[in-house]
């Protein structure tokens, strides 16, 4: 395959990536905008999209064809029934109109459990059509508290079926009981429910059958919705029109929690829903149904269409009006929501009164307008509780070259750059609340107070008067001053509008995140975020920057897994709000910094790609942000072992951003910082040297010494330095880095980690084995508390401990932990990457030289091969073929090994000296071999 | 230094013991490894899937990965089992059951045009896993080219399809995040169904 046909899949294949998530009349559009006037490129897209859209079930294994199975003997016939792929387990249980089996289905060789349900009322063949719409619709139903519909059937006696995800766990009353939760717990559990409900709304999909029951809650507190659309798919399949098929669906619905117009045959609508979950709030709460079910159904229904049920609170009665056997079970009610009938009567009455009494209105025009509302109340009932702003460890910084806006020392500018931003932010978004709400006049308002807070933030930056910052007039007021004025301000002053304060609070918090103060950064951005997702929709463009910013305030801040979570909620939002491109990059970016942090180098790369991809194709050819995704992708390309494809990638970005940002910006020095690793990866140390010389000299002017990049930077030169023999002055600027990680990063921060084992190695190659075992030891134990043991990234300290006790005379120890760091490499990098390479290269040395040839040779052939096809550099190279040559002439082949070692000798001696180590290890083989052949 | 040897690791007797150090050569990048391995594997996979559905002829639940997994127990079995070391096994199986299923397929239609007589030891049935109506030499040949424009594409592909991983075990194989195995995987199907269409 030539390059142009595979670079041309490649770009297809990330436009495909996109393309293959949109509806189907955006990819028309979108193919025109990434594809441009490349028609080759729209073709073979279009020829994928195609392709995707006819083998959906391609190669996807088959379900298998059972052949045993109900486990449940008394009914035999269901035996000749034809489950599709599924073995029956056994009957677990059986309702009024239903079975539900136990099954296996075994798909792409994992057997999963699932739930069927076998209804007891006959299909009805002319509504196929609509039953498969209906299953379609289901199906795409996703969210981790719906069980997951699987798909649905019917048997060969004309009984529809059901298959869905099965669940484990107590149903919601029992398991909150059970654990007696208070209140506060059950109300936090209840929103999730409502959560997952809203999700199935927003899909067109009401339940109809919402009760305890169907609501299990697995040993994690989270819970699960069954049934979810069957009421409506088995409506659609039978035929409501035979009277015993109605008969059966109306034993379908659980009358306690049956809004009035579903007992009475009326409209179905979201308020159905809304309607039970009032009911289902209100068990929670006091443990009883809000009518007492007393009479026959029609007496209920009559009950419940005219009277609001007594308030929750009026359920927990004071002694003197609660005879003395209800008290006693009120008692144990309240036992079971840890408080006394005081304190719950006490707590529910205000809100939650209001709230459940709003569920249950007989007229569904009463009740919540939608599932949304009834959440959102409740979780401003439940934001009496404190913010968990996590305080932010002393450490600021992790994508190692995120994007930098700011210097440190250009303070005052920052001011104006930020607060022209809140300007514009801000004002568009008062326009947006304005067109939303239709109220102009309050959107004038909110802009013109925005204003207002702008020209008295400006004029105390200014200080030429100084407002109430206390600080005394006539002193500059530092960006810091500003912005906690702001702050406070916002806090003070948009209480009213919500949207607004919001967006105040990201645009504040994203300056304190971009000036490293991520401890003030962060309470703002998840106020601001949880602001916006009770009031916008889930897809909503605004949720997805607020993601971002704080995504971004959790990666400077080192809090890595929680940044991961926060990006890829951003990108799945973005991914169906095509038009948000700028969240989209922001997103992109974002993850992919956190994911090459990771060490997955390859979803990196891809997502740089498709950054870089979504740059261009929205005119940015010459921007900045162009040359940190090329800069980007360049170090994920580097971090793959691909020097050949990350070099010209790095010099294009370096061209440009030189061009662009000028060659004395901190992004610029990212862009030579990767190129100088390239350099020196390629062995090109002549070229490398300068290239870290000048992107540390720009970090230092920039960003100032002690800026974590700087401090990157050194470290870099550090490590150069060994690289290039120089390991006394290697060992003091390591040192120095070190100081400075556990000073600015703190003691668990993962450049710590790589700056003890460089610190380490340094002093090994300086014969200090006993020091260097100290800290490469705590890098290996910090790196495996950091990324867990069966991480990638661990296998670097694991060979690099194992060279060092090598080098200090053992040879188990070093081998186990060889072994492992090998497996580790194997598995996530391939066989074929340089740094599995050096694994199997330093596990071949330590195995000649405790005699075991034989073993050796395969792995010294194989790492001579890689490094002589990869770009490594000439010792390294020199040192496989050695070893190699070694081995060969100790197992019999000296022919073709001792020409092999002779001239790795000479390499060794020549580049570093004949006293250097290898130099010597080489020389006693050679030695040996010479005096064993004489 | 350290002149004495250590003992020979013993590697004659112990067919697990043999896997073992194939697999890790293997992996190590050593193909006389391959060859070895394969000449171990491949009788042993495939005698496994004939027994299979000797001792139970109707049972059509036997899945490749069960039937990697039967192999797995009885070629490696060593204590501690660790991940990696399965994940070795099953990343190697996947190219030994793309080579079984793809010679069948060459055996079949040698048998379809009358030449010779050859003993189907895996019917294509003890594989039902597996969908009949795939080319597979043509996918065979269109999975070569794939890698060339995504290796890992191809890899996903020969441990889902072949090997019957689910999507995790794939990513945990190879290493991969989930998300990407999953897009990768649609993107591999597509652009074979493109190729094979």
């Amino acid at each position: 395959m030539g390059t142009h046909s595979r670079d041309l899949w490649r770009r297809a294949e990330a436009i495909f990536h996109t393309a293959v998530d949109l509806d189907s009349e955006q990819v028309g559009p979108f193919l025109e905008q990434s594809c441009g006037s490349d028609e080759n490129l729209r073709r073979a897209v279009s020829n994928l999209l195609e392709a995707d859209r006819e083998s959906a079930e391609w190669l996807s294994p088959r379900l298998v064809v059972p052949n045993e199975f109900l486990a449940d003997k008394e009914n035999k016939a269901s035996h000749e029934e034809q489950f599709g792929a599924l073995e029956i387990v056994g009957c677990i249980g059986k309702g009024g109109m239903s079975q539900v089996y136990l099954a296996n289905r075994v798909e792409a060789g994992v057997s999963q459990q699932v739930a069927v349900k076998v209804i007891d009322a006959p299909s009805r063949p002319s509504r196929l059509r609509s039953f498969h719409r209906e299953q379609r619709i289901l199906a795409l139903l996703e969210h981790p508290n719906i069980a997951r519909f699987l798909g649905c059937g019917v048997t060969q006696q004309d009984r529809p079926y059901v298959i869905m995800e099965y669940v484990e766990g107590a149903t919601l009353t029992e398991y909150c009981d059970r654990r007696r939760l208070p209140l506060s717990d059950r109300v936090k559990l209840f929103e999730k429910v409502c959560s997952a409900v809203e999700h199935a709304h927003r899909n067109l999909v009401i339940h109809c059958d919402l009760k305890p029951g169907n609501i299990l809650v697995n040993d994690d507190g989270e819970p699960k919705l069954l049934d979810f659309g069957i009421a409506r798919l088995l409506d659609v399949a039978t035929d409501s029109a035979d009277p015993a098929t109605t008969a059966t669906l109306e034993r379908f619905l659980t009358p306690a929690y049956a809004s009035p117009e579903q007992t009475a045959g009326g409209p179905i609508s979201v308020a159905t829903d809304v309607y039970s979950l009032g009911v289902i709030l209100y068990e929670l709460l006091t443990g009883r149904l809000p009518l007492e079910q007393s009479g026959s159904h029609s007496q209920r229904a009559v009950l419940a269409k005219q009277q609001e049920p007594e308030a929750p609170s009026a359920r927990w009665p004071s002694p003197p009006a609660a005879n003395l056997s209800s008290a006693t079970n009120l008692k144990e009610a309240a036992v079971a929501r840890g408080a006394s009938v005081r304190k719950l009567r006490q707590q529910l009455r205000g809100d939650l009164d209001t709230i459940s009494l709003a569920c249950l209105q007989p007229t569904p025009q009463h009740r919540y307008g939608s599932v949304e509302e009834l959440r959102h109340d409740l979780t401003h009932f439940s934001a009496g509780l404190p913010i968990s702003a996590r305080p932010a460890s002393a450490s600021y910084r992790l994508g190692k070259f995120i994007r930098r806006h700011l210097a440190a020392t250009a303070l005052a500018a920052v001011a104006v750059v930020a607060l022209f931003a809140l300007v514009v932010s801000t004002l568009s978004s008062s326009r947006r609340l304005a067109s939303e709400r239709d109220t102009a006049q309050r959107a004038q308002k909110q802009a013109e107070q925005v204003t207002q807070f702008l020209t008295d933030a400006f004029r105390s930056a200014d200080s030429t008067e100084s407002v109430d910052l206390g600080i005394p007039a006539g002193e500059q007021a530092t960006v810091r001053q500003v912005l906690d004025y702001s702050a406070g301000r916002i806090h003070q002053e948009f209480q009213q509008q919500p949207l607004l304060q919001a967006s105040l609070l990201q645009t504040v918090g994203s300056v304190y995140a971009s000036l490293g103060l991520t401890k003030d950064a962060l309470p703002l951005l998840r106020q601001s975020l949880s602001l916006r997702s009770p009031r916008l929709p889930e897809d909503h463009p605004d949720l997805a920057t607020s993601l971002n910013a704080l995504g971004v305030a959790l990666s400077r801040a080192g809090e890595m897994a929680e940044a991961e979570t926060t990006f890829r909620q951003a990108l799945e939002i973005c991914r169906r709000q095509p038009e948000a491109q700028e969240a989209t990059i922001l997103s992109l970016s974002g993850l992919g910094d956190l994911l090459l942090e990771k060490g997955h180098y390859l979803e990196a790369e891809e997502l740089f790609r498709e950054e870089l991809d979504l740059l261009l194709a929205m005119g940015r050819a010459s921007s900045r942000q162009v040359g940190l995704a090329r800069t980007n992708l360049g170090g994920a390309l580097w971090l793959q072992g691909d020097l050949v494809a990350a070099e010209p990638v790095l010099r294009k970005a370096l061209r440009d951003l030189e061009a662009i940002a000028g060659d004395q910006h901190p992004n610029t020095a990212d862009a030579l910082h990767y190129l100088a690793f390239v350099k020196a990866q390629a062995g090109e140390t002549e070229a490398a040297g300068p290239l870290f010389r000048r992107a540390l000299e720009i970090r230092r002017n920039t960003q100032g010494e002690d800026h974590p990049d700087t401090l990157t930077s050194l470290a870099s030169l550090g490590e150069f330095l060994y690289s290039a023999g120089d390991y006394a002055a290697a060992e003091s600027i390591l040192r120095e880095v070190v100081d400075l990680d556990r000073k600015i990063r703190g003691s668990e921060h993962p450049d710590l980690v790589i700056d003890l084992n460089s610190l380490g190695i340094s002093l090994l190659e300086q014969g200090r084995h006993q020091e260097a075992a100290i800290y490469v030891r705590q890098a290996l134990e910090l790196s495996e508390k950091i990324w867990g043991e069966d991480s990638v990234n661990v296998a670097a300290y694991r060979h690099s401990l194992a060279a060092v006790l090598f080098h200090g005379g053992q040879y188990e120890a070093p081998e186990t932990l060889l072994r492992q760091a090998l497996l580790l490499r194997q598995a996530h990098l391939g066989v074929d990457h340089r740094l599995t390479a050096s694994t199997s290269l330093q596990l071949a040395i330590l195995l000649m030289e405790s005699g075991r040839e034989e073993e050796a040779l395969p792995l010294a052939s194989r790492a001579e091969q890689i490094f002589s096809s990869t770009q490594s550099s000439a010792t390294q190279r020199a040192y496989a073929s050695g070893t190699l040559g070694a081995a060969l002439a100790k197992t019999g082949d000296p022919n073709q090994g001792l020409p092999l070692l002779r001239s790795s000798l000479a390499i060794f001696e020549q580049k570093k000296g004949p006293e250097f180590r290898t130099s010597r290890r080489l020389r006693r083989w050679l030695e040996e071999l010479s005096t064993s052949v004489n | 230094m350290r002149t004495t040897p250590p003992p020979a690791t013993d590697s004659t007797s112990d067919p697990s013991g043999d896997i073992t150090q194939l697999l890790n050569r293997w992996a190590g990048g050593d193909s006389s490894a391959q060859d070895q391995l394969f000449s171990l594997v491949y009788p042993r996979l495939q005698s496994l899937a004939s027994s299979f559905l000797r001792r139970e002829p109707h049972a059509v639940s036997l899945q490749t990965t069960e039937l990697v997994n039967e192999a797995y127990l009885k070629l490696v079995n060593q204590r501690p089992r660790r991940w990696q070391q399965r994940s070795q096994f099953f990343a190697f199986s996947a190219t030994v059951i793309r080579r079984i299923l793809v010679d069948q397929a060459k055996q079949r239609k040698r048998l379809k045009r009358g030449k010779g007589q050859i003993h189907l030891t895996l019917e294509e049935e003890a594989l039902p896993g597996i969908q009949r109506d795939v080319d597979l030499l043509a996918l065979d040949l269109a999975l070569v080219e794939l890698a060339g424009v995504r290796l890992s594409a191809a890899r996903i592909v020969e441990l889902k399809f072949f090997a019957g991983l689910s999507l995790e075990e794939t990513a945990e194989t190879l290493g991969l995040g989930r998300t990407t195995v999953q897009r990768r995987w649609r993107f591999a199907r597509s652009w074979l169904a493109r190729k094979l269409r």
